[in-house]
């Protein structure tokens, strides 16, 4: 009986290794489909990863917590994500097609190509490891 | 004018109308005043930015 969660991670990836089998039978596998699935996700897809993205640990405890301790400051936190989508709308589609030009895959990629500089792009990668790992587990 | 402008009308209102909207009183939809407001900011970055979206020459190539 207290063997029933091994044998459910078992299972599970048991069939996450299957699927991966099967998958790469139809599909050729390199580092774009990796990365960003061939660059092939649509529009709806896109948005329903962005609102994933967003709700995070802080949303329900670090957010709720926040504006028990502090009250009304706490509304900052819904004022933030209005801004950056409305940023996002000027800064995300150039860069997006400036890296569809050049195929490339990663924060590092764009900053080696565009300033022309493969140290940049070796400074920028562990930041942006970091901050990906950082706001997935802190930021609203 | 681009119609790009209109993006102003959000971030004016969260940044600087915030400012007035800071207040306890009156409850609305059980929401504190400056709650509700940061939940009509919200709303209100949703629709300019439709509408931006909609009318921005830039969308209209096929990309």
């Amino acid at each position: 009986m207290t063997s029933a969660p091994l044998v459910i991670i078992a299972v599970t990836i048991a069939i996450a290794f299957v699927l991966a089998l099967l998958s790469r039978a139809k599909k050729r596998m390199d580092l774009e489909q990796w990365a960003v699935g061939g660059r092939g996700f649509g529009a709806l897809f896109v948005f329903l990863l962005l609102a994933g993205e967003i709700y995070t640990t802080f949303t329900f405890l670090g957010g709720s917590g926040w504006a028990y301790g502090t009250g009304g400051p706490a509304a900052y936190i819904l004022a933030y994500g209005a801004v950056a989508y409305v940023l996002s709308y000027f800064l995300l589609p150039p860069i997006w097609r400036y890296a569809k030009e050049r195929q490339l895959l990663s924060q590092p990629d764009f900053f080696t190509a565009q300033f022309g500089s493969r140290v940049l792009g070796a400074l920028v990668a562990p930041g942006s490891t970091a901050d990906s790992w950082l706001s997935s587990r802190t930021s609203s | 004018m681009s119609v790009r402008t209109l993006a102003w009308i959000p971030i004016l209102c969260i940044f600087v109308g915030v400012v007035f909207a800071n207040r306890t009183y009156p409850i609305v939809l059980g929401m504190p005043f400056l709650f509700f407001y940061m939940v009509a900011c919200i709303i209100l970055t949703s629709l300019v930015m439709a509408i931006v979206y909609a009318l921005d020459p830039a969308n209209r190539k096929g990309e």
